[in-house]
């Protein structure tokens, strides 16, 4: 209903198009950047201390093994082929293992964390949003208003250094990092589960409270905009209990533009949460493409943006494609 | 179906789809399905070795020159095969007063099941080379002997192309499988093979010519050039790490690029008293092996510790709350401030020293480079100049917060270790023509007026060609840790003298390429050389690792890093070479060693800044024994491999 085949076909090529623009830049910007990602890996070692004789030799050796010195059309070309079968290679800071592997292995860390929060933070703060613009709702509701601002305003990685300090070093109620209790064995899986949702606690509160009032808020907006709809004077004035009159009448006509940004936030978890994941020591996808980005590992960076660029991208043709089922009004068939 | 139907259906699924990837994730398996085999009994006992020497006891540092003995060849009997036996689960957890606690350097590991201690992106001191690995000797700096550990002596011929090294006996690998010369062979000979693929590689290339097997005990190693130090520098802990020995049944056939030496099943094979039970980016568990071949040997008693763990450091604050509340027993660093916090909190927090500046003195003094190869910078008159302009002292308070004073001033790019200090000493008349820790502003701005360098708009001079001096100084990235104290105040100090300069913060791949490819004028770092022998710091000077700007320094960020070439590079040079002829300790260093101090003086192809003062902590509520200025059984480093003569050493409070 309101889709037609050729805005489907063409929307497709739009999404192709913007992964090969994307994978392009992808390619070009890192290679951009200063700096040897070999030359980093021998850095890394003689700042430990180990003495690296002959570190030029091997770092020919290992730009040769990596294709880093062949023409950058040859690179390009490769690349491009390696991509549509959606391998990404070594990651050059940590060679031999590919890419892929340490990026699956962060994965599911990162989309544990940032999976629950964008849910719990849209859940709570769409809610809330709702009652803070709903007359009926008490008027002590008000007072979230001002604290919702201010938790905005706040970077969340700030949030979670003051958590930090409060509630891991003064008051240590929860681990200060990590995701697991140290110098813990062969847990069974539930109890390693219930571990690593403690060791989440600070970072998922440290998020939540900086995304949840982004969510009140803006539903508050868009609350506002559809109170004084007819339709929803009219369900009143039938006499509807009010609050199928809130949820059924107000919110469900007001939360779509609310989807939508939740679809695109959740095409965003990939890329995990760079900050916080770092003062966290919180082995996540955020934590690998900062420690990507200063070796200049830009194998593992091309990786970890072109995972982030695919899920955006499937996330907004998705919901572009699903809107007219969700709106009636939007149609794409011509008239 | 209705419309409504369908859209209330689509936010049921977005809901469902949300929570499920909320609570499906499954967690990355780190911990190995199954422990290590442990052999299916004690192997039978060695007889106690005559040579064993305490943790810490003396042994000769360097053999003297000796022909080495034509050992009668014996025919090598084949390895035993390892009997694997029932694998024993590891305990869930260890009491706390039973587990050592470590920080490990360097952040998260991401490649956690990396094994391969040769591979350039090896991390090694997460444990695996302080408490799974041995290493043949080690290097003790507090009284500059060597520690035998796998091998009990060595001995070179005349002219140090040759070394014969007698091994242990009864040492055995953790599945249970002998430890021979055999393995010590392969390991040399896969390195020579490997080359630059991996670490010390090249040094294998170089060096060795053949490795021959005398007997189970016994390796003997012929060397293409004369090489007096090939044992103490590529064999005993000289700084960091050393030679590690591999297992040939383990690693015989295996790609070394590819391999990672990591097999939850069967375990990670090597020496040391400890088995890998548990890995993850931020944890690495390891458990006593009550079947070390050490205490079946006779070599020594277990450690007392049952599990070790190594725990990522994170940055300084959390190293004060770890240490502050028992969490861990040490740590490799940590600043002053955050130290004094930690120890007003628990007394059981110690530095090195009782009192301040609870420092060890690092083996990597800093210095101020200068690209040699760049104008103005080739003229050691310009160098000298820069010198004279640099109040260290100053430096040296403001960098330490007080802590530090005219201790940590350094003569040369020397560690103060008392070998090096003695020799030093002996040329203290040299100082009096080359007052290297003279700060005198006038000196330099004579230099400068001297060279052609005029006043210009702004305070900064014009050079000799009318553009103003600005001089580019590339320092590490605050992002990374690096505090901008210094640097700031440097640049403070030659803004004074008339000097522009830019500080360049660069991160990582960004800062090495620049050091290696002398993209700067300044640089300020650290020199790792000799430690109880003056001839590793020389050789960092050696003109044979100059390259020109723009080529990677061909041996590494610490040889000829200012790129130092000219006709004294070249004499220097010369006696650096025949210093690496003779035996450390021989009394025909010192007139040759004064030749060379002499040219570098006068040349000072960079500047020593100030000794490298560092805060290894140590917290005594759990373990006590742990290394200090009084109990100096060996330096306190706890991310080398020398790690493992503290763990030998600790004991339960």
């Amino acid at each position: 209903v309101g889709l037609t085949l050729g805005y489907v076909v063409r929307r497709v090529l739009l999404f192709l198009l913007i992964i090969w623009i994307t994978a392009t830049i992808n390619f070009v910007v890192p290679r951009l950047a200063p700096g040897d990602p070999i030359a980093a890996v021998i850095g890394r070692m003689e700042s430990q201390g180990a003495k690296v004789e002959n570190s030029a030799e091997m770092i020919a050796m290992y730009r040769q093994l990596f294709g880093i010195d062949d023409p950058i059309h040859v690179q390009y070309v490769k690349y491009l082929a390696a991509l549509s079968r959606l391998e990404f290679g070594y990651s050059l800071a940590n060679f031999p293992t590919r890419a892929i592997e340490i990026i699956a292995r962060a994965l599911p860390w990162t989309l544990g964390l940032l999976a629950t929060t964008t849910l719990l933070a849209f859940g709570l703060g769409t809610i809330l949003g709702a009652l803070l613009a709903w007359p009926r709702a008490p008027r002590s509701l008000r007072f979230f208003i001002p604290v919702f601002m201010i938790l905005a305003a706040i970077p969340a990685y700030l949030k979670a250094i003051i958590l930090l300090f409060l509630l891991a070093f003064t008051v240590p109620i929860f681990p200060a990092f990590g995701t697991s209790q140290i110098g813990k064995v062969g847990a069974e899986a539930f109890e390693n589960f219930l571990d690593a949702l403690y060791h989440s606690a600070l970072p998922a509160l440290a998020i939540l409270s900086s995304s949840i009032g982004g969510w009140a808020l803006g539903m508050r907006a868009m609350m506002i905009g559809t109170l004084g709809s007819d339709y929803l004077v009219l369900a009143e004035a039938k006499g509807l209990s009010p609050s199928r009159v809130f949820f059924r009448y107000g919110m469900r006509n007001a939360i779509l533009p609310q989807v939508t940004s939740l679809a695109i936030a959740f095409g965003h978890i990939v890329s995990g949460a760079t900050l916080i994941e770092l003062i966290f020591s919180y082995p996540g996808v955020g934590w690998l493409l900062y420690r990507a980005i200063t070796d200049n590992d830009f194998v593992m960076i091309q990786a970890i943006t072109f995972i982030l660029v695919l899920s955006v991208a499937t996330m907004a043709l998705l919901i572009d494609l699903l809107y007219p089922r969700l709106d009636p009004r939007i149609s794409y068939a011509r008239r | 179906m209705s419309r409504s139907a369908s859209r209330r259906r689509f936010l049921t699924m977005v809901a469902f789809t949300a929570a499920t990837a909320a609570c499906g994730p499954t967690l990355p398996t780190a911990v190995p399905t199954k422990p290590a085999d442990k052999p299916a009994a004690a192997p039978p006992a060695a007889a106690p070795t005559a040579a064993a020497a305490p943790a810490g006891g003396a042994a000769t540092p360097a053999a003297k020159p000796a022909e080495a003995k034509p050992a009668a060849a014996e025919a090598t009997k084949p390895a035993a095969e390892a009997k694997p036996a029932a694998a024993a689960k590891p305990a869930s957890t260890v009491p706390r007063n039973k587990t050592l606690i470590l920080g490990f350097e360097g952040g998260p590991v991401a490649a956690f099941d990396n094994m391969n201690p040769y591979l350039p992106t090896a991390r090694n001191s997460f444990g695996l080379h302080q408490v799974m690995i041995e290493s043949l000797w080690y290097l003790n700096y507090e009284n500059g002997q060597m520690i035998p550990w796998l091998a009990e002596s060595h001995e070179y011929n005349k002219d140090f192309t040759q070394v014969t090294i007698a091994l242990r006996k009864g040492v055995k690998w953790n599945d249970g499988q002998p430890f021979t010369a055999k393995d010590v062979a392969f390991t040399l000979n896969f390195l020579k093979e490997a080359g630059a693929k991996v670490q010390y590689g090249p040094v294998a290339q170089k060096w060795i010519k053949a490795v021959q097997v005398v007997n189970d005990q016994t390796v003997r190693i012929d060397l293409n050039e004369p090489y007096a130090r090939f044992v103490l520098e590529n064999f005993a802990v000289h700084i960091y790490g050393a030679i590690r020995i591999l297992p040939e049944h383990i690693w015989k056939g295996q790609d070394p690029t590819t391999f990672k030496n990591y097999d939850p099943a069967r375990g990670t094979v090597f020496t040391g008293p400890y088995k890998l039970v548990k890995v993850s980016e931020t944890e690495f568990i390891f458990d006593r092996d009550d079947n070390w071949w050490g205490k079946a040997a006779g070599f020594k008693e277990l450690p007392a510790p049952e599990r070790v763990i190594f725990v990522d450091q994170g940055p300084q604050e959390r190293r004060v709350a770890t240490l502050q509340n028992n969490e861990v027993d040490g740590h490799p660093s940590i600043n002053a401030g955050p130290f004094q916090t930690a120890n007003a909190r628990n007394k059981s927090v110690i530095g090195w020293t009782a009192d301040k500046p609870w420092s060890w003195v690092d083996p990597c003094p800093g210095r101020m480079l200068f690209n040699c190869a760049k104008e103005p910078w080739g003229d050691p008159e310009m160098r000298w100049a820069l010198n004279y302009g640099l109040d260290k002292l100053k430096y040296i308070d403001v960098t330490s917060e007080g802590l530090l004073g005219k201790e940590a001033l350094s003569r040369f790019v020397f560690p103060d270790y008392p070998p090096l200090r003695a020799l030093l000493d002996k040329n203290n008349d040299l100082y009096q023509k080359y007052p290297i820790n003279e700060y005198s502003p006038q000196k330099a701005k004579d230099i400068l007026a001297k060279k052609g360098y005029k006043p210009g708009a702004g305070g900064i001079l014009n050079g000799p060609d009318g553009k103003p001096f600005t001089v580019t100084m590339v320092v590490g990235s605050p992002a990374e840790g690096a505090v901008m104290t210094g640097p700031n105040f440097i640049a403070e100090q030659y803004k004074a003298l008339g000097i522009d300069v830019s500080i360049k913060q660069l991160s990582g791949a960004a800062r090495t390429e620049a050091v290696l490819k002398g993209d700067y004028d300044l640089l300020p770092y650290h020199n790792c050389g000799g430690v109880v022998d003056p001839y590793a710091t020389l050789d960092n000077y050696h003109v044979r690792h100059f390259t020109p700007i723009g080529t990677n320094l061909i041996g590494g960020a610490q040889m000829n890093t200012p790129r130092w070439k000219s006709a004294k590079s070249e004499e220097f040079s010369k006696l650096t070479d025949q210093i690496g002829l003779l035996s450390p300790g021989d009394p025909k260093i010192e007139p040759l060693f004064r030749q060379a101090l002499e040219i570098w003086l006068a040349e000072l192809p960079n500047f020593p800044i100030q000794q490298q003062y560092r805060i290894v902590p140590y917290n005594t509520t759990y373990w006590t024994n742990f290394p200090d200025a009084k109990a100096n059984y060996i330096h306190p480093p706890n991310w080398w491999m020398t790690t493992l003569m503290i763990v030998m050493n600790v004991k339960p409070k």
